[in-house]
């Protein structure tokens, strides 16, 4: 079936007369094929005569079926190029069998051999004419075969003109320097087209050649041609079918067969079973709560009321909360959203896309600031990029890009992408990105770092195929990252040079054929850390490529038994359970979802981890080179790549840790992967903020809200986010944020402790009459203010008699406690104002604590009534002394930031 | 300010004034030093301690500070060297704040009477002052008790 397959293949094919004559050879060679073991691997000694000619079982011509194969492995598996692995195989057999043909045919005959062959042919030409004449008489044919032409030796056995030439000249980049494994792999994959246009051109000129000798050996017969013997004829009809086998191989996509599954199908799932969620979470009552939160957080982080937008702003609307600020256009817009379940939904299904895509933000903010770094500016940071009208808008268009592409590699990988693919479009973007108008490149360091990381995508698709071609592990490796380096647009500029537009075509090589040369051999010692690279990238992509399989099957949601609602008298508590189990079933799917998508998204993480670590190991192959200036084409003003090696490796790594960034988010520790993205920025911001002070608030201003943001992402339980908004107006550690000095802080707290001092009344105490004009001694108590604070930071400069913070107590519910010493310590009576304390208090805090000493004054207006009563007599209480207390902030009204330096 | 605080604070620690707030007053009044007087409008003063005789009517006057809501009527206690407590009362509060009661001097009065009126966060004691010999002349038991 197969071989008639090809047959019909070949004979639709539109040749002319003379592809005849090399059918006839092929039929020869084919059956040879038939009977033969295997062709001998690549690499096996070309000096040795390949079965074919030579063989006993060749058939005469006119008994031949047509040809179904050949030795030459790329007609025998022309139909493998549904499968990648074997198309690159049969492309780099054919290609190291063709260079090593040619060369041989170009190595001039000595004249004892050719004399030789000369006789040799002689002999075969007079047996066949004597076997025709024989025939002839025996049949009595009255037309009798004619007798053989007279062969021409040099012509049969010599190489073409126009060969050896054009391909196989010593010294310069030639062709038949693809005869080794590892240079005929990295050709195939550098540049296909041109190897199979180099082909052609060899098929051509082969074919006058081939077709004498096929005339020559259908005429000569088997016998003859078993006597033959002569290694050069074999040459030429090889090299042929090596050219027409490889002319005749369709251009086919290997690999790729998984290059990219998303998570996009399970994000979609699990967004309707969020929703289904959502419609069992009860409504809340702490709407007022959500509300100010929402504004507070549009305030401060968004600032919709900010004319014009500063950086900092436009960086948190851009970068850190598109989806969250996105909500709203202005502060009031926050509460447009209803109340309750549908607000508490859509403000944390905005915060948890934001804060997920932190890791990506930050990883694409570094990778920004060290390209802006590269562009050498004497002012301004990568922030000033945000600012329309820069003036500097080609660089800002460049260093856009790259951050975009820096947050698309850490997204893609999270949503699951096959990390080789996410590291190669990034790549490709920072490529697109790293050119000034001139088109001179903008970075080297970063184009060597595009060209490493376009690497791990080739060693995915050609590895299986280049082992399978070479065993030696240390030269696949060789072979894969020479061609890649070859062959990607990100290592073009550097290792390949310019490229000429349109198809390859005629014998000139191209230049990524002559990089494949040039860099042959070239690679240092650490090419085997590459080979070992490859290995964890390929083992790292199996377990990828399983689980993506495994993520695009719906996950089996556990049954849940039904409870016996007939049991259940009361209608209440049916629809309680019915709720319940519902919850339940929506919380199991989500769970057996979402341990999917972890499971799917680690593998990517740990696929990119590896392609990451490969690509480091390729710059670390190229810095270990021989000779650098070997490897590298000639740009003008780097002498010596080794510096920018070294810091490409370091841009590289730098990415690594970007990933990192996001693990703490697949193991749904928010908080971790949030705090070390933040700490990234920090870091990011710190050098870019160095000559520009204007964007050093960009992570102050994140981080205060870090907690609240983080705690509202990760909290699907409406009770829990409630409780959540809650502490975030009450937010421990208060004290040690209204300490930051340069701050102000007007936040509603309370100071409970210790208070001594006086007291002073005023009215009826008792029977007594009470004038403001006795000092009582106010023994310590329990005090408990809670009022209003204001407090400012405090710096060394500070003068110790300022104090920190001026607090205006209103109540203090522990008053109830403030005994009279002077009448046996009777308590208060109780009535409606007992609780009312205005008063002021300047407050000095004590060292780096919460504690804090405040002198103060109080006006507790009916305080010391003699009876428990509501509103009977009593004296007002003007209070007067010190107390030592904690900072218990309960409710931060307002805060301004220090002045940026 | 903080100078004023600080001052504010030793005050309260050694007291700035000594000056004691409007208190209540306990006085009693002889009938006889009453005259035809409305009883209501003889007012304590500065009335001194008095000396009454047993059987003898007196008034027992408390008055609270102008502008001192009562917060009940004051508790008065009578004692005598005879009975120890000898009675006890309370008395409501009238018009100008004053609690004034008409009583008959308990047996032993002669020689000494206590009485205390008791009010919230005032306690007040007044003493009589005894008549001449009358506490040598003491006799306690009623004619009644030593025909028994």
């Amino acid at each position: 079936m197969m071989l008639m397959s090809r047959k019909t293949t070949l004979a639709s094919s539109a040749r002319a007369g003379l592809t005849l004559a090399a059918l006839v050879l092929l039929v020869s060679v084919a059956m040879t094929a038939a009977a033969q073991p295997p062709r001998p691997q690549v690499g096996a000694d070309p000096t040795q005569p390949a079965p074919g000619l030579g063989s006993a079982s060749v058939k005469p011509a006119s008994s031949a079926p047509l040809p179904a194969a050949s030795t030459s492995a790329a007609v025998t598996d022309r139909s493998a190029n549904r499968d990648g692995v074997g198309s690159h195989k049969n492309r780099v057999t054919n290609l190291a069998h063709l260079a090593q043909r040619v060369r041989k045919l170009c190595t001039p005959l000595s004249d004892a051999e050719f004399k030789e062959a000369d006789k040799r042919f002689k002999e075969a030409e007079k047996r066949a004419k004597d076997r025709i004449d024989a025939e002839n008489k025996k049949k009595g044919k009255a037309n009798p075969a004619p007798p053989p032409p007279p062969l021409d030796v040099k012509r049969i056995i010599g190489p073409p003109a126009g060969l050896c030439e054009k391909l196989c000249v010593a010294g310069k980049d030639s062709f038949c320097d693809f005869d080794d494994e590892a240079a005929a792999n990295a050709a195939v994959i550098a540049d296909w087209p041109s190897v199979r246009a180099i082909a052609i051109y060899a098929r051509d000129i082969l074919r006058p050649s081939v077709s004498e000798a096929a005339a020559a050996i259908g005429l000569i017969g088997t016998k003859e041609r078993e006597d033959l013997g002569i290694p050069k004829v074999n040459d030429v009809v090889e090299a042929y079918n090596d050219a027409d086998g490889m002319a005749e191989m369709r251009e086919s996509a290997l690999g790729a067969v998984v290059a990219g599954y998303s998570l996009t199908a399970i994000e979609q799932q699990a967004a309707v079973l969020g929703k289904a969620l959502a419609q069992v979470i009860v409504d809340r009552a702490k709407r007022e709560g959500v509300g100010w939160f929402m504004v507070r957080l549009g305030k401060d982080l968004c600032r919709f009321n900010e004319k014009p937008s500063t950086i900092p702003t436009l960086e948190i609307r851009t970068f850190w909360l598109p989806a969250t600020c996105a909500l709203a256009s202005q502060e009031i817009d926050w509460l447009q959203y209803g109340s309750g379940e549908t607000q508490l939904e859509a403000l944390r299904g905005a915060i948890a896309a934001d804060v997920k895509g932190w890791a990506a933000a930050a990883g694409g903010l570094a990778l920004g600031a060290a390209f802006f770094s590269d562009f050498s500016p004497s002012q301004g940071s990568v922030f000033g990029c945000n600012l329309a009208g820069n003036a500097n808008e080609d660089q800002c268009r460049s260093i856009l890009a790259v951050r975009k592409a820096g947050h698309d590699f850490v997204a893609d990988v999270l949503r699951g992408t096959n990390g080789s693919t996410a590291l190669s479009n990034l790549s490709s973007a920072v490529t697109s990105a790293n050119r000034m108008a001139d088109g001179r490149l903008i970075s080297l360091r970063f184009q060597l770092a595009a060209c490493a990381a376009s690497l791990p995508s080739i060693v995915t698709t050609y590895r299986k195929a280049v082992t399978n071609s070479i065993s030696d592990p240390t030269l696949a490796g060789e072979a894969l990252a020479i061609g890649g380096l070859a062959r990607t647009a990100a290592c073009t500029p550097i290792f390949v040079g310019q490229v000429p537009s349109g198809a390859p075509k005629g014998p000139e090589m191209g230049p990524r054929l002559k990089a494949v040369l040039r860099l042959r051999g070239t690679m240092g010692p650490a090419i085997a850390a590459f080979a070992d690279a490859i290995d964890a990238t390929q083992a790292a992509f199996d377990a990828y490529e399983k689980v993506a399989k495994e993520s695009l099957v719906a996950p089996e949601v556990p049954k849940v038994p039904l409870p016996d609602l007939s049991k259940i008298a009361d209608g209440k508590s049916a629809a309680d359970v019915i709720r319940a189990t519902q919850e339940l079933v929506a919380s199991q799917a989500r769970q057996a979802q979402n341990s999917l998508y972890v499971r799917h998204a680690r593998a990517a993480l740990a696929l990119a981890h590896a392609a990451l670590n490969e690509a480091d190991a390729a710059l670390g192959a190229i810095e270990s080179a021989t000779d650098p200036k070997l490897v590298l084409v000639e740009i003008p003003g780097i002498p010596d790549i080794r510096e920018h090696l070294s810091r490409a490796r370091t841009t590289v790594r730098d990415l690594a840790s970007g990933l990192e960034l996001a693990e703490g988010l697949l193991a749904s520790d928010w908080g971790a992967a949030a705090t070390r993205s933040m700490a990234a920025a920090r870091r990011a911001t710190a050098k870019a903020c160095a000559a520009n002070s204007q964007c050093a608030d960009i992570v102050g201003r994140l981080g205060r809200h870090l907690g609240v943001l983080v705690a509202v992402a990760s909290d699907r339980d409406p009770d829990h986010l409630a409780r959540t908004i809650d502490e975030a107006a009450s937010p421990p550690g208060g004290w040690k944020r209204k300490g930051v000095d340069g701050s102000t802080t007007v936040s509603i707290a309370s100071f409970p402790g210790v208070a001594f001092g006086g007291e002073s009344r005023r009215g009826q105490y008792g029977v007594f009459k009470e004038r403001l004009d006795k000092a009582y001694f106010m023994a310590p108590t329990l005090a408990m203010p809670v009022g209003v604070d204001v407090a400012w930071g405090r710096s060394d400069s500070t003068s110790w008699l300022r104090p920190d913070a001026l607090f205006v107590s209103l109540i203090d519910p522990l008053a109830f406690l403030q005994y009279d010493a002077s009448k046996d310590g009777r308590l208060p009576g109780p009535r409606l104002t007992t609780v009312l304390a205005p008063g002021l208090w300047l407050r000095y805090r004590l060292g780096d604590s919460p504690f804090s000493f405040s002198p103060f004054v109080v006006y507790r207006p009916g305080f010391r009534a003699w009876e428990s009563s509501w509103n009977g007599p009593a004296a007002d209480a003007l209070q007067y002394g010190a107390a030592f207390s904690i900072d218990v902030t309960l409710f931060e009204l307002g805060r301004r930031e220090p002045e940026a330096n | 300010m903080r100078t004023i605080l600080l001052l504010l604070i030793a005050c309260s620690v050694v007291g700035c004034s000594d000056k004691l707030p409007e208190r209540p007053k306990l006085c009693l009044i002889r009938a006889d030093a009453m005259g035809t007087a409305d009883p209501s409008t003889v007012t304590c003063g500065d009335r001194g301690a008095i000396s009454v005789s047993e059987g003898e009517v007196f008034f027992v006057r408390h008055e609270l500070p102008s502008g001192i809501e009562p917060p009940g009527p004051v508790h008065i206690r009578v004692e005598t060297a005879c009975a120890g407590v000898a009675e006890e009362y309370d008395i409501a509060y009238g018009d100008g704040n004053a609690a004034i009661a008409p009583r008959v001097a308990p047996r032993g009065a002669g020689c000494a009477m206590t009485v205390a009126a008791t009010i919230a966060n005032s306690s007040l004691r007044e003493t009589t002052i005894p008549a001449a010999d009358a506490c040598a002349k003491l006799v306690c038991e009623s004619p009644e008790a030593g025909a028994d």
